[in-house]
């Protein structure tokens, strides 16, 4: 197992390793490694996505939605990975999280973190791209509509969403 | 309500080795972690609402709380770090296994050490004979699996990243087992006990409860092996209901249904973390769960043999949150093998199953086939039903041969039939473990006869809704035992269902939208659910503080249906306030009351009860776990704050009774009195030593058992059979209140009352059916449901919304071969077993309809099974509709409708 030196940004914090396992999955360096255990395993295989985790190539970069079930650590090194545990600022929770609580958005949760993480690559894809209200419900089913959850049958979720989406300025035209 | 189990529980407890259940204590954390981005409560509306789940901010910050989640790094007392165990399970049921050999592997992905069964037979681990009467937990070598993806061996890890880069190559290898000579495969034999039902009235309709001849009702079920007069009578009418179904001049339509195997498919796969204290002879086991006690007494079985080498005088065992459930975690076999690697490591071990293990270990929902028959009169009156259900049972017995059970009890369906006869039997096979899944044996009869309806009305001509109106049971008249137990709502479904557009244009809509290519098409069905098990137990506490803090602690588990959320609810009623804090999952705190089960009742004992406990399934939070919590806080309020209120108040009080009071924005009212908070109410019942908390057991079948209490000199008459009550002022001891005067229940009692309970979901739906590719694809959607009393609107509504998913799975996605390509393989994964995705489900075009409450005091009934059960066989009556053919097995795949349309 060839090693790397691994740097990289998780939630605002840096992380730095002299020689990490480069095939290591960025889902177990979060979980057994750092800790983060917010990011979920499920499929192992890049199917549900519940493992969904952002992440951006340098500051200020898209927020691209990768499933860390099979992205290897050497893929990730020297970027910015956003999980669950970093969606709430100062005290306040993100309005994603608000929205999916309120909606009762999911039931064993257990899907909740990747369905979270990929739509908040959805809205800064729509803050720099907005799309017409009526293509939302589309937007949607592209960011999330591969997404498993056994519980739930999606419908809250959507519904949590599109409220984040119509409720924040510059995401629709 | 077989003895096995509950015997097997028993002998558990008698093999002196404690179990203490609890929760696991990261929700105190959670909570300080909570507080600082939203107010501890937040969750809560007004009392008796909610606005988001209790437990939904650990959720959406990604906190700690699956079982996935923990290390022993993670929790106190716990050495450092934990042994990482791999399961080798066998692929094959057909040779002998001679040895594990891991030579194959890279030296450095080798285990450090692998158990056998041999190692298991040296040290006297034990078996549960009684729960699983097969035996070996590990393959003994020289012998054959008993079933495909039985273990054979257990292998240890030290180093995590080694066991990562082994498992994909011990997952599916041949190579590590030395197999030896080919074995015969078993012969097929069933799982005991059998169900039989056979249902006979002399005539007429309902209300017919004294015209039946022969039912379960009267004299308790019947078991066709075992001698007796009754069995032999019973046999009688089933000749009788043979002959009358072949001479009596009805229209008889028959045909064998088939259902598939699958996987629950919930999200976490399974993990665990054990380790056996060799200090204090305690094994620690920490696991999400249904089902915490007997997964623990399970686990307590294995060391309890008196030659047992592995010294064990405790079991203590964490739960954690479920991610995700549906049955699936009931009885949960991943729990023995925690416990029995962790007696062979030194220090902490842990199991986290990938989802290929998940897919060759867990339990799956039963293969079924279903042999049906109905005969229907020129008038078209159902007559008679022969329904004979065959599942598959898998290798070991689990809750095999309940789900057979309730497969009986719903083999008729939703309608009246004058004669019945249902037989209904769990086989025992080499297939991957089969138990309990949503639905638990009412989704096989649902497809078969709706399906078989649908056939019937077209021979007869005949609008589908109206035939089964003709036949549909009316509320209170008796099911198929012969208990006068049918739900309400059913007919105001089909009603609705047969005034809707999609129905009423179903003709007009088929013609315009059918091509060449599409073919689109509608379907109905109708279901009948029992929701809880007949003989249904439930423990709860409900405390309050001096400052009016209100905590409740249950033995029910939150798996995601939101029991947590429901009972913090319920205390509003009696209490004027939400619940502050829900501790699920716990038993300990529950054996102060003592109470002692047995199916023979022992009438002088104040502390029996037929069942102390039960797992979390069958839709029972709201029916049976809120009643307990309601009833509990209403005997808190009675018995503490009512008394406090008074003593407040003064003589003017003295004669109020909880009638004059009622609870106003927070406040306790009565007229001509200052109103109180709930707060200076506690604080008083504290400073007078009155009752603070009161913790309650409580026994259903059809009634709950229920008894005269005396409390503070006054006697008053609850539904419970075991109280213990605690007192303000210091001392924080829980004291016995016994009871008296009780009306108890014999086994025959039980099976006379038939204490099942039943519910009703419907579902109206349009599919298009791609010609060319045979997908089907659902396009709209009606969902019905009856649950009597709403306690939560977004939870009940997200039950029917995962209920509608899982069935459009069940209908057209999902499937397993039930034998040597299936689960056990090692090569299963959401690659290959679809379920269903948001684009599936008709997303925003499904329409809920959800009956209002039949009366005032309409019971809450469980929904989240029945909401499952009309949807499968609702989609394939619609693609019969569409394309002109009926399939008689799910799934529905694109090869069989392509077939179909060839």
């Amino acid at each position: 197992m060839a090693k790397i030196e691994l740097d990289v940004t998780i939630n605002d914090e840096k992380f730095h390793r002299d020689a990490i396992d480069e095939d290591l999955k960025l889902v177990d360096f979060l979980r057994d490694e750092v800790g983060l255990t917010g990011t979920k395993f499920c499929c192992g295989i890049a199917v549900c996505r519940v493992c969904t985790v952002a992440i951006r190539r340098v500051p200020g970069g898209h927020e691209e939605a990768i499933r860390s079930c099979t992205t290897p650590l050497s893929d990730v090194n020297g970027k910015i990975v956003t999980t669950v545990e970093g969606l709430d600022k100062d005290g306040e929770l993100h309005p994603l999280q608000k929205s999916f609580l309120e909606n009762f958005a999911f039931q064993c949760g257990y899907s909740a973190p990747g369905f979270l993480m990929a739509s908040y690559c959805l809205l800064d894809r729509l803050r720099r791209s907005p799309v017409p209200k009526a293509d939302v419900d589309d937007a949607i089913q592209d960011a999330v509509g591969q997404h498993v959850c056994r519980c739930t049958g999606y419908v809250r979720y959507h519904r949590a969403i599109r409220q984040v989406i119509l409720a924040t300025p510059g995401l629709t035209v | 309500m077989s003895q096995s189990r509950r015997e097997f529980l028993r002998n558990a407890a008698a093999s002196g080795i404690a179990i203490v259940v609890s929760r696991v204590a990261f929700l105190d954390t959670l909570q300080a972690q909570a507080a600082t981005m939203d107010p501890p409560g937040g969750w809560k509306g007004a009392p008796g609402q909610a606005r988001y789940r209790i437990d939904g901010l650990a959720k959406v910050t990604g906190k700690k709380i699956y079982a996935r989640d923990f290390q022993a790094r993670d929790l106190p007392g716990w050495p450092v770090p934990e042994t990482h165990v791999f399961v080798l399970r066998a692929a094959f049921a057909d040779r002998i296994v001679d040895g594990v050999s891991t030579d194959f592997l890279p030296p450095e992905l080798r285990p450090k050490r692998i158990v056998t069964a041999a190692d298991l037979a040296r040290d006297g681990i034990g078996i549960a004979k009684e729960d699983y009467p097969e035996g070996n937990y590990l393959v003994p070598l020289g012998k054959r699996p008993d079933y495909l993806g039985q273990p054979i061996a257990l292998l240890f890890y030290d180093d995590p990243a080694a066991l990562r880069g082994a498992r994909p190559l011990l997952r599916y290898a041949p190579q590590a087992i030395v197999t030896g000579a080919s074995a015969p495969l078993p012969e097929m034999t069933y799982y005991e006990p059998e169900t039989s039902i056979v249902h006979v009235v002399r005539k007429g309709r309902e209300p017919f409860a004294e015209r039946q001849r022969f039912a379960q009702t009267i004299g308790g079920p019947v078991r066709p092996s075992e001698p007796g007069k009754r069995n032999a009578e019973a046999m009688q009418y089933v000749e009788e209901i043979s002959r009358r179904i072949a001479d009596a001049g009805w229209k008889v339509h028959e045909r064998t249904y088939v259902t598939q195997m699958t996987d629950p498919m919930f999200m976490e796969p399974e993990s665990g973390l054990a380790w056996l204290d060799r200090g204090t002879k305690t094994l620690h086991l920490l696991i999400g769960s249904q089902s915490p006690e007997y997964d623990a007494a399970g686990a307590a079985a294995l060391f309890a043999p008196k030659d047992c080498k592995i010294g064990l005088e405790q079991v203590s065992f964490t739960a954690c949150y479920p991610g995700g459930g549906f049955g699936g975690r009931d009885t949960s076999i991943l729990c023995l093998y925690l416990a029995l690697a962790a007696a062979y490591a030194d220090g902490p071990i842990r199991i986290a199953h990938d989802r290929f293990e998940q897919f060759q270990s867990g339990v799956k929902r039963h293969a079924s086939k279903i042999e049906l028959a109905m005969a229907v009169d020129d008038a078209g009156r159902f007559q008679a039903v022969r329904n004979h259900t065959f599942l598959n049972g898998g290798g070991r017995i689990n809750v095999s041969s309940y789900v057979a059970q309730v497969a009986g009890i719903m083999g008729a369906g939703a309608y009246d039939f004058p004669l019945a006869d249902i037989w209904s039997r769990a086989e025992h096979t080499r297939s991957p473990v089969a138990g309990s899944v949503r639905g638990f044996g009412t989704e096989f009869a649902s497809f078969a006869i709706e399906s078989m309806i649908d056939e019937i009305a077209a021979d007869l001509k005949q609008d589908p809704i109206e035939l089964r109106l003709r036949n549909v049971l009316h509320p209170d008249w008796s099911v198929v035992t012969g208990a006068p137990h049918a739900p309400p709502g059913m007919q105001e479904m089909c009603e609705r269902a047969l005034a809707h557009p999609m129905w009423r244009e179903r003709a007009k809509r088929r013609a315009a939208r059918s091509n060449e290519q599409r073919a689109y098409g509608v379907g109905f069905a109708l279901a009948m659910k029992n929701y809880g098990t007949g003989a249904d137990a439930v423990y709860q506490a409900v405390e309050i503080d001096r400052d009016g803090k209100i905590v409740v602690t249950s033995h029910a588990v939150d798996m995601g249906t939101g029991t947590a959320t429901t009972l913090a609810i319920t205390t509003a009623r009696a209490l004027g306030a939400n619940a502050d804090e829900v501790k699920t999952g716990e038993i300990a705190i529950f054996k102060k009351l003592e109470m002692v089960e047995s199916f023979a009742e022992q009438k002088d004992n104040p502390r029996w009860t037929p069942i102390t406990f039960m797992s979390h399934k069958s839709a029972t939070t709201s029916s049976r776990w809120v009643f307990g919590v309601d009833q509990a806080s209403r005997l808190l309020f009675e018995v503490g704050l009512l008394p406090a209120a008074r003593a407040i108040w003064g003589a003017r009080a003295s004669r109020l009774g909880a009638r004059d009071v009622q609870w106003k924005d927070g406040k306790l009212v009565a007229r001509g009195l200052p109103p109180l908070t709930l707060a200076q109410v506690a604080q008083r019942a504290h400073d007078d030593g009155r009752v603070v908390g009161v913790m309650t057991h409580a026994f259903f079948s059809g009634r709950w058992i229920e008894a005269d209490y005396t409390v503070d000199g006054t006697t008053a008459r609850w539904p419970i059979d075991g109280l213990a009550v605690r007192r303000g002022g210091g001392t924080s001891d829980w004291a016995l209140i016994d009871r008296q005067n009780p009306q108890l229940f014999t086994v025959e009692s039980m099976w006379e009352g038939n204490g099942q309970t039943f519910g009703a979901s419907a579902c109206l739906l349009a599919v298009e059916v791609d010609r060319r590719t045979g997908e089907v694809t659902v396009d709209e959607g009606v969902h019905f449901l009856a649950p009597g009393r709403i306690l939560v609107r977004d939870l009940l509504e997200g039950q029917m919304e995962g209920s509608f998913a899982m069935g459009v799975g069940f209908a057209l996605l999902e499937s397993l071969p039930p034998y040597e390509d299936g689960a056990s393989d090692g090569r299963w994964n959401l690659n290959r077993y679809h379920v269903a995705l948001s684009g599936d489900c008709a997303l925003h075009r499904v329409e809920k309809v959800i009956l209002p409450p039949e009366s005032p005091d309409a019971p809450a009934r469980g929904i989240a099974e029945v909401a499952f059960c009309p949807v499968a066989p609702a989609i394939a009556n619609a693609v019969a509709h569409a394309t002109g053919k009926r399939f008689h097995g799910l799934p529905i795949t694109p090869d069989a409708v392509r077939a179909a349309l060839a």
